[in-house]
């Protein structure tokens, strides 16, 4: 559980087409702490791979993806696209950009309600100087994103359009520009249920057409079961668990993910674990493990039990490699799964 | 005995530059004191609507028709003097957004102390600052919060104050529009587990609006689903969600996946179309252009709410009655 991954998989043998190594983005509050929204991460996305990074509001996740992004310049570590470490020289920058897009949370939003459907399509061409019939591939784009026959919407304005479709014209805005990644924070959650599963069968259906790479941000657990390949579970700055999302939603390991799954009104078999208290503060991060005052395998005394309580409290926990293979960085976890547990649901009672 | 909330045969129909538009269209309910009712839809199917009609606060250029009887008593005919006691001390509302709600300029404890001086005159400031200290407590929060401005406090501790809020006047029924909606899943389990323990404890009634049929059925005692400003489903959650009679309702559980059920790995269900523009709905059925399970007479024809087994459990669609329904599943 504590090394790298064993088994390499597709992505591995082809190379990541993005990574974080040691990544740590900091940021100074207003009284001068430094607030650590990302405190040591490594992570990486796979080609053709969508990987789901799920965590609460104030864990860090948008920071990391938009340190993923280029749009945050890591404190410390580095982010690597296609194998080489991003630059954060303009042209370089301009380049990467271009190949990693970002579709955000609520289309209503990203989209100016002055321009129509085509302008909206058109502006990344624009900005990045593509040559070619500009007119085909919006089109293209459009029909890509399911907005079919693409003409008919050319000229409509935004507030025409459902949020679905909208939605659909910021994924087209991403699409013109064939990128290799689209990294989408929490691109379903500002829709309607019914409409909700049909964008995740568009994403699910670039993947398959186009090789798309996806990084989806979101806090929500069967949006990962529906679509991703992995899944990636942050607490305050960390990835305190990943690996295939069957294996991590079917046999959590980190008692947080336990918790976490237990609250899904999607999961009927679990006693829910309702952690009272907020995602703690980035600017004081609690020493030893940084789940432990949350953490009911501590408070219940199953760590305890373990003999690893006071490792929980004081020391500190080893950063998860950024492997295919499922991992959890909890002390309690690690001790349980090295004693020959082979599954956890029996004895990881609290 | 009198449900404590009753609605019969309500109908809402704003006015708009394209011609009226019906909101909600004849709508029936009940909601029995220390119950919880859960009514699923989606934008433009109207809940919000019918959440502003128990309270009357439609604008004024809508139309009601049909009663909206609490305890009795119907709404849409009181006295605006009648109108104003009842607001807040019979029946309060939880607005979708109220983490906007709050006024970023005051201290949450005048705000939550605001409807107290305001119902019962004879109240000293320092009976209604005690009366904030209970309710804060009630809610799970430490009493010295209500000191904070509202930008100091979390998501979730806002949700929290706005419910104390609601509760301030001792109302009987309280009514949550998307309770949840911007909340984490831990902070949503929080804000769930305190709304399920007040209609336990203090015997409130409950309606929760939510688009999430998942969040509504782990909370709520029956649940209504609407489509289109009419209920199209209704009966015990359990009920409803485990033996869905209506295609909508099937759609819509099936959005949001069970982690674990492989049938939802790599298949993301959705429903092609979108929710209709209640200016605008489809002839016969208003679901049968998105329905898979559509026949020619669902194009023409309209169906009302039928009875499924009991009339504990109705649904409107042409399927109910035929008892055919494993082959259309």
């Amino acid at each position: 559980m504590t090394e790298p991954a064993a088994t390499p998989t597709v992505a591995d043998v082809a190379g990541p087409v993005l990574e974080a190594r040691a990544l740590e983005t900091t940021f100074r509050t207003r009284s001068g702490k430094a607030a650590r929204a990302v405190d040591g991460v490594d992570l990486a996305l796979g080609r053709g791979e969508i990987v789901a990074l799920v965590g609460e509001s104030g864990c860090g996740k948008t920071t990391l993806a938009r340190t993923l992004l280029g749009l945050e310049q890591p404190s410390r570590g580095h982010v690597y696209y296609a194998g080489k470490e991003l630059s954060y020289k303009n042209a370089g920058l301009k380049a990467f950009r271009r190949k990693v897009q970002l579709v955000l949370q609520d289309p209503t939003g990203s989209l100016n309600p002055r321009h129509t459907v085509y302008e909206a399509v058109a502006e990344g061409l624009r900005v990045h100087r593509v040559g070619g019939n500009e007119e085909e591939l919006v089109a293209r784009a459009l029909s890509r994103a399911g907005l079919r026959p693409p003409e008919r919407y050319f000229l409509r304005y935004p507030h025409e359009l459902s949020g679905g479709q909208r939605q659909r014209v910021v994924i087209a805005g991403a699409l013109v520009l064939e990128p290799e990644v689209l990294v989408a924070d929490e691109p379903v959650s500002s829709l309607d249920a019914s409409v909700r599963g049909e964008i995740l069968a568009l994403l699910l259906a670039l993947r398959e057409d186009l090789g798309l790479s996806v990084l989806v941000v979101t806090h929500d657990l069967g949006l990962a079961w529906n679509i991703a390949d992995r899944i990636a579970v942050m607490y305050l700055g960390r990835i305190v668990e990943s690996g295939p999302t069957e294996d991590v939603l079917s046999d959590p390991q980190h008692p947080y993910t336990r918790a976490l799954l237990s609250v899904v009104p999607e999961t009927h078999h679990l006693e829910p674990i309702v952690l009272s208290g907020e995602p703690p503060d980035p600017t004081k991060v609690p020493a030893g493990c940084r789940f432990h005052p949350r953490c009911p395998a501590l408070s219940s005394g199953a760590a305890a039990r373990a003999g690893v309580d006071g490792e929980c409290r004081t020391a500190p926990v080893a950063v998860l490699p950024a492997g295919a293979s499922h991992a959890a960085a909890c002390f309690l976890a690690q001790t349980l799964s090295a004693a020959g547990r082979k599954e956890s649901t029996g004895d990881f009672r609290y | 005995m009198t449900a404590l909330l009753r609605l019969e045969n309500l109908s809402v129909t704003y006015s708009s530059a394209d011609g009226p538009v019906p909101a909600v269209r004849g709508v029936t309910l009940d909601v029995e004191a220390g119950s919880t009712l859960g009514v699923a839809g989606e934008s433009g199917s109207g809940k919000s609507t019918l959440a502003a009609t128990v309270l009357r606060l439609t604008p004024a250029s809508a139309k009601v028709e049909g009663k909206v009887l609490l305890d009795g008593e119907d709404v849409l005919a009181m006295s605006f003097g009648r109108l104003r006691a009842v607001r807040w001390a019979e029946a309060a509302i939880i607005f979708q957004g109220a983490l906007h709600s709050l006024n970023p300029l005051r201290r949450v404890g005048q705000q939550i102390a605001e409807p107290v001086l305001l119902h019962d005159s004879k109240v000293t400031q320092r009976q209604a600052d005690k009366r904030v200290g209970d309710l804060l407590s009630q809610v799970g929060l430490a009493a010295r919060l209500a000191s904070s401005y509202p930008h100091q406090l979390s998501g979730g501790q806002k949700q929290r104050i706005m419910i104390a809020m609601a509760l301030a006047c001792k109302p009987r029924l309280l009514i949550a529009d998307e309770p949840t909606t911007a909340l984490d899943v831990m902070v949503q389990a929080q804000v769930l587990d305190l709304l399920g323990s007040l209609v336990r404890d203090l015997g409130l009634g409950l309606v929760v609006i939510s688009h999430d049929l998942s969040v509504l059925g782990s909370t709520c005692d029956r649940l209504a689903v609407m489509y289109a400003g009419r209920i199209v489903e209704e009966g015990p959650s359990a009920e409803v969600l485990e033996r869905s009679q209506h295609p909508y309702t099937r759609a819509l559980s099936a959005a949001f996946p069970t982690i674990g059920d492989q049938t939802a790995r790599y298949a993301p269900h959705g429903l092609p179309g979108d929710p209709p523009w209640p200016g605008d709905l489809p002839s016969g059925c208003p679901f049968h252009p998105r329905c898979p399970d559509a026949m020619d007479v669902c194009r023409t024809e309209d169906v009302a709410l039928r009875d499924y087994e009991s009339h504990r459990h109705r649904a409107a669609c042409i399927h109910v009655d035929s008892h055919v329904r494993g082959t259309l599943a």
